[in-house]
């Protein structure tokens, strides 16, 4: 069964538009990260989805029930959703477990049952010890859980998430990621997780709805977003690529194409549709050279070591290649070379970016 | 929080009790005399009549007159009684037919000068006005109006307006309206920077001050002043003073009709007047003595008023004054 | 955009209401209408329909009258002089505090704000004291004017000055919040580049202060010419009529017959009022979110101290000490004139404001209930205004609140008569008139009292996180439910702060109360006015301290409650 179905989501603001023609479809239980630089919309949609905004066309249906859009619109307090906010919004004037209990307090749950609840969404992030507390007397990664079991007691089919651990250190960060995925695992609700950090977002999603400008740039699974990246923006936001201009010869096979960058031959991952495209390259996708062998132009390209970068436990070289103005490429590499040592480097593997119209995948 | 509310519905429940016709035995009168007079005034009263409470509401006469006014318009007149400071108040009223005309009044031992012809109103007392005058300030007393015309003097004078005080309309119409003085004795006073307070309060008060040197102001307060060790003291000017009688009347939508006679009966009586003098007031009746200090009734000099005529010119009167006098 | 103003422009856009909520708000809207609104338009409708057929026959022979052009041209004039030297005074005191390092900033704000506390015929009654030839403190000077001299005070000068010191406050608690707003980083980044604090004070802080000087001097001369108390006690001695005592006088000398004149005096008095708070509106912006962020360092005086500390505490003890201590010795005289000596100090006029007038007692509970009911009323209707003001940022909410301000920025006279005339009539349903009851003092209160209280709730909404209440609606509360458990509790100090700040005001005033009060329904203010009028002045000023001593006790109360209050709430707390 779907849990959330987005139709071509639309919302501006004045002038600006914030959203236009986003949809989604996800399925109950699985963890979807919307991710992308500030500005691009991805609070819009997850508010919209709450019911603090409401979209100018477009429908969200959550479970089977129809929240916005067509003449409808459903107040956040009907929608039966859960929601951890990027500042956690703790009640300061309620204890933990008030704080923890108010949803099922709002909806008469009795006494013992509303207890029963809280204890065990208290259990669940390990704060069993706290009821009694006030928010002001728990540290950064407390109340974030505090937050968290605020979701849980009410037991929601889907959880918002606004870029939760924004504001906590990486360590803690590391340690609350686990915390969600197995609850995710274990509670079987679907968490829609608002973040800009590609590493988070490839870690913690089953997908991940790639956003920039309002629009939608690519849906997909992480692992497929990191080899074969949509568009140029999903590229460059995850994982560093390089996006490189290359000429197409022919198609080898289904997956692999003939292609020439810089008078180098190599072979690269795609469609070939038209002479001229984009390629994406990540610094493992270069072979570095080193020593006098000679070379040919159609096998290796000649550059410069610029500078190299110590990455803990390898290298990064950046080598300006002599034959273009392009910026100086980042390549892995294990044993660093001289700085200002001429070199070459081979392409082993490189990704065909489909052309810009055809750019929108469609949701699996 | 609780005694809050308890108050606030004690208070809502009193004031509910007064919206509404009064009960059995309640008399409300309207008055412009002070207050703490009012309260000796009721208590003398239930003395003699214990089982009609009076509820009372005083302001200066216009005042009450305008509360009177408003309430006609609204078509609910709430008082019982009026007793206001002017005859002109009264004349008006009995002239737009609110007055009840009480036939069997005791007013056998009243002067004539205090019975209205239609006995609808009845003077209850004699106030005169005259001239107070600070003693640190002024070592001769002041013996003629004319003496406050000085321009040493005039500058130091202040009077009541007749905007504010019903006794200074009636001391002002009748002073104009005598052939010796007329108009050009304010208009005198006004270009020598005399000014006008408001009521006759405020005229004690800057004299007693030392703000002023002399005042225009009605006999009893500048009285009680001294008394009560103000440097003040108070003349009869020779040309004589003007005389409000503070009238008692009963509305014709008194809802208490008899408790009302009770109260006219009572102020009449030589009990009231007994209560005057000791709060300062000249007695009504002639045979009784004054207040220590004061000249007897008979030695005073009056100025001629007639009635009617200060009832025509009274609003001319207070739009003059307000001119002649900054407003 | 940067992903901060993306989230701040996203956590204060207006939102949508749903219909439940738009009715709530249209129930506030139509008691704003009711208490406030209805009455001034339809002052303004007698004004245009007194004489049939002609609107503005009346209007122009009221404008064309001397005594009205002269009034016209007093209250201008004095209301502008007034305002120069509270702008001056109150500017200077809120640099002095807010940018110095001096010591006992706390007790001198509270000497400063106290004629904020005291109402203006009180201040006014103490000044005469202070001032008048036979004034304790001015023998014992040798500064006393001549005896016979008109007292000095009874003048234009006169009231410029009083009406200066006490509108002086005003302009103080304008500046400081506006120098609240001033970035700390701007400073420091001058500092390091080696200007010092008269170059940084000149340079930076008062440009930056503009807008909030010329509010505050908007808001001085808006209550200039509203002001009744001080012309009343100066001006009518003096022959220096204002608008406020012309209307007063003309209800008072020719009765409810010009009712219709008198509304034309009271649109004029609108008119002057809608022009400075439309200046305010153009030159100076509302004052934007009290900063969290760090206060400005105090500049450290160093040798300024000797000369600065002495000035302040002379200027406070003469403009605010001395009148209230003349004030004090009169109250013990058995009667004005009398010297004060230990033979002739006399308790009798406390003995007879507390023990023997009826009417005094009746005024006291009169006063504390009125007060009360309109404190608490006013916030219980803040507290859904200011949330759907600062959380949701409705144009409802705005518009509710504009309109919520008319009655408190048209002089209370004004207010006072618009209320006689639609409440005189019996009601509709109720066939019940409340004219002469306490409710018709009570609606005139409220009406007035509504920005008073909603300023601190707005400023409490305004620092609170919108995700709370967003949690709350997350967790599947109403709004009604939100209010209650949530919100309310958030902002309940602001709430009381708020609904204190109207007692105080409510339990001394007098403008509305002169025109609508009536037999058993006196109020304090009232009570002093009257006593004051009979010539019982002594009684007056013993009825006047035991109010200021009230008025004090609920300062203190709420400088002792005051760090659980947003910054601003409590305005001495420096």
């Amino acid at each position: 069964m779907a849990s959330v179905i987005a139709t071509d989501l639309g919302k501006s603001f004045g002038h600006h538009q914030a959203l236009s023609h986003i949809s989604l479809v996800a399925n109950s239980g699985e963890f979807i990260a919307l991710l992308g630089p500030s500005g691009c919309g991805k609070t819009t949609l997850l508010r919209l989805l709450a019911g603090f905004e409401r979209p100018d066309h477009g429908s969200i249906e959550l479970g089977e029930v129809l929240v916005a859009g067509r003449g409808i619109y459903l107040p956040p307090e009907k929608r039966n959703i859960g929601m951890v906010f990027q500042s956690y919004a703790l009640w300061p004037h309620m204890t933990v477990a008030e704080n923890v209990g108010f949803a099922l307090s709002v909806r008469g749950t009795p006494g013992a049952e509303r207890r029963k609840r809280v204890a065990e969404a208290l259990e669940l992030v390990g704060l069993s010890a706290y009821a009694t507390r006030r928010p002001a007397q728990l540290s950064g990664g407390q109340r974030q859980r505090v937050a968290l079991a605020r979701c849980l007691a009410m037991r929601p089919p889907v959880i918002l998430l606004d870029e939760p651990l924004a504001n906590l250190d990486a360590h803690l960060r590391e340690t609350m990621q686990h915390e969600f995925r197995r609850l995710n695992r274990e509670l079987g609700s679907t968490f829609i997780y608002v973040t800009h950090d590609h590493a988070e977002a490839m870690s913690l999603a089953d997908r991940v709805l790639v956003m920039s400008g309002g629009e939608v740039q690519q849906l997909a699974a992480p692992v497929t977003l990191y080899r074969e990246p949509a568009t140029r923006m999903v590229a460059e936001f995850i994982g560093g690529s390089m996006v490189l201009p290359v000429r197409l010869r022919q198609q080898i096979d289904a997956d692999y194409a003939e292609a020439e960058l810089w008078q180098q031959s190599c072979r690269l991952r795609g469609t070939a549709q038209q002479t001229d495209a984009l390629a994406c390259f990540r610094p493992g996708d270069f072979e570095l050279l080193t020593g006098t062998m000679p070379t040919h132009p159609m096998s290796s390209t000649a550059g410069r070591v610029m500078d190299v970068i110590y990455r803990g436990g390898s290298y990064l070289a950046l080598v300006q290649p002599e034959a273009s103005d392009a910026p100086a490429l980042r390549i892995a590499t294990e044993t660093p070379p001289q700085i200002g040592a001429p070199v070459g480097f081979k392409v082993r593997d490189g990704w065909i970016l489909p052309p810009e119209n055809l750019a929108r995948l469609q949701p699996v | 929080m609780r005694t809050f509310l308890a108050t606030f519905c004690a208070a809502l429940l009193a004031s509910l009790t007064t919206i509404g016709s009064a009960q059995a035995g309640d008399l409300l009168v309207y008055t412009s005399q002070p207050s703490d007079q009012m309260a000796e005034v009721i208590k003398a009263f239930n003395a003699a009549h214990p089982d009609i409470k009076v509820n009372l509401f005083r302001s200066g006469t216009t005042e009450v007159m305008n509360k009177l006014q408003a309430e006609f318009a609204a078509g609910a007149p709430q008082a019982d009684v009026i007793m206001i400071a002017d005859t002109i108040a009264a004349t008006q009223l009995k002239k737009d037919g609110r007055l009840y005309a009480y036939e069997n009044a005791p007013v056998a031992n009243l002067p004539k000068a205090l019975i209205d012809p239609d006995h609808t109103f009845f003077g209850t007392k004699m106030i005169t006005t005259g001239i107070v005058y600070n003693t640190n300030l002024v070592k001769a007393a002041p013996t003629s109006w004319n003496d406050l015309l000085t321009p040493d003097a005039a500058k130091s004078v202040i009077m009541p307006s007749p905007l504010y005080s019903g006794a200074a309309a009636i001391h002002i119409g009748t002073v104009v309206q005598d052939p010796a003085f007329g108009w050009g004795y304010f208009e005198k006073l006004a270009t020598e920077g005399a000014s006008a307070g408001k009521g006759n309060g405020t005229v004690i008060d800057a004299v007693a001050r030392g703000d002023k040197a002399y005042g225009i102001v009605v006999e009893y307060m500048a009285y009680n002043a001294k008394a009560k060790g103000s440097p003040v003291d108070f003349a009869f000017p020779k040309e004589g003073v003007s005389i409000v009688s503070q009238p008692v009347a009963i509305l014709k939508t008194a809802k208490n009709l008899e408790a009302a006679k009770a109260f006219v009966d009572w102020q009449l009586s030589h009990e009231a007047q007994e209560l005057s003098v000791h709060q300062g007031y000249f007695p009504i009746f002639s045979d009784m003595t004054p207040p220590a200090g004061y000249p007897a009734v008979s030695s005073l000099k009056l100025l001629d008023a007639d009635g009617e005529t200060l009832l025509k010119n009274d609003a001319a009167t207070k739009k003059k004054f307000a001119d002649l006098f900054g407003g | 955009m940067t992903d901060l103003a993306t989230a701040a422009a996203g956590r204060r856009r207006p939102l949508l209401l749903p219909r439940s909520e738009q009715l709530f708000l249209c129930l506030v809207l139509a008691y704003v209408a009711v208490i406030g609104l209805w009455p001034l338009l339809r002052l303004f409708s007698e004004t245009f329909t007194s004489v049939p057929g002609q609107p503005l026959a009346l209007l122009r022979d009221v404008w064309s009258s001397r005594s009205l052009q002269r009034a016209l041209g007093n209250t201008i004039i004095a209301s502008a002089g007034a305002t120069l030297f509270a702008t001056v005074t109150g500017s200077a005191m809120a640099l002095v505090i807010g940018v110095t390092d001096l010591p006992g900033k706390s007790l001198a704000v509270f000497v400063f704000l106290l004629p904020l506390l005291i109402p203006p015929q009180i201040t006014a009654m103490a000044w005469t004291e202070f001032t008048g030839s036979n004034s304790l403190i001015l023998n014992l000077l040798h500064l006393a004017p001549a005896a016979g001299s008109t007292n000095p005070l009874y003048s234009g000068y006169g009231i410029m000055l009083v009406m200066g010191i006490e509108h002086a406050a005003i302009v103080f608690l304008t500046v400081r919040a506006g120098l609240r707003a001033v970035p700390r980083d701007l400073i420091e980044a001058a500092r390091l580049a080696g200007a010092g604090p008269k170059h940084i004070t000149r340079k930076i802080i008062l440009p930056v202060l503009r807008p909030a000087i010329f509010s505050g001097a908007a808001l001085a001369f808006v209550s200039a010419i509203g002001n009744f108390g001080v012309p009343a006690l100066l001006g009518i001695p003096g022959r220096y009529p204002m608008l406020t005592t012309l209307i007063y006088q003309q209800l008072n000398g020719f009765g409810p017959t010009v009712l219709g004149s008198v509304s034309a005096v009271s649109l004029l008095l609108v008119a002057l009022a809608a022009i400075g708070l439309g200046m305010k509106a153009l030159l100076a912006a509302r004052p934007a979110t009290i900063e969290r962020g760090a206060e400005l360092q105090p500049f450290p005086l160093g040798g300024w101290l000797l000369i600065l500390l002495p000035l302040l505490w002379l200027w406070l003890g003469v403009s605010a000490a001395m009148p209230l201590l003349s004030l004090l010795v009169t109250s013990f005289l058995p009667a004005v004139g009398v010297p004060l000596t230990a033979a002739s100090a006399t308790l009798d006029n406390y003995r007879f404001v507390l023990l023997n007038d009826a009417g005094t007692q009746r005024a006291f509970v009169n006063s504390f209930a009125l007060a009360a009911a309109a404190g608490v009323v006013s916030a219980l209707i803040a507290l859904p205004l200011g949330y759907f003001l600062a959380l949701r940022r409705s144009r409802l909410a705005r518009l509710i609140d504009l309109l919520a301000d008319a009655p408190y920025a048209v002089p209370g006279i004004v207010l006072a008569i618009g209320v006689i005339l639609v409440f005189l009539p019996p009601l509709p349903v109720l066939h019940v008139s409340l004219y002469g009851t306490i409710w018709i003092i009570l609606i005139a209160y409220l009406a007035r009292s509504l920005p008073l209280a909603l300023r601190p709730t707005v400023a409490a909404f305004e620092q609170l996180d919108r995700a709370l209440d967003e949690a709350g609606q997350i967790a599947g509360a109403g709004l009604l439910k939100r209010m209650r458990r949530i919100l309310m509790p958030s902002v309940a100090p602001s709430l009381a702060a708020g609904a204190i700040l109207v007692f105080m005001i409510a339990f001394t005033e007098l403008t509305v109360s002169a025109l609508l009060w009536s037999s058993g329904h006196e109020t304090l203010g009232v009570v002093v006015f009257m006593l004051h009028g009979e010539g019982n002045t002594t009684g007056a000023a013993a009825l006047a301290v035991l109010m200021i001593i009230v008025i004090t006790g609920l300062a203190l109360v709420m400088s002792a409650v005051s760090r659980w209050l947003p910054k601003g709430v409590v305005p001495w707390q420096a």
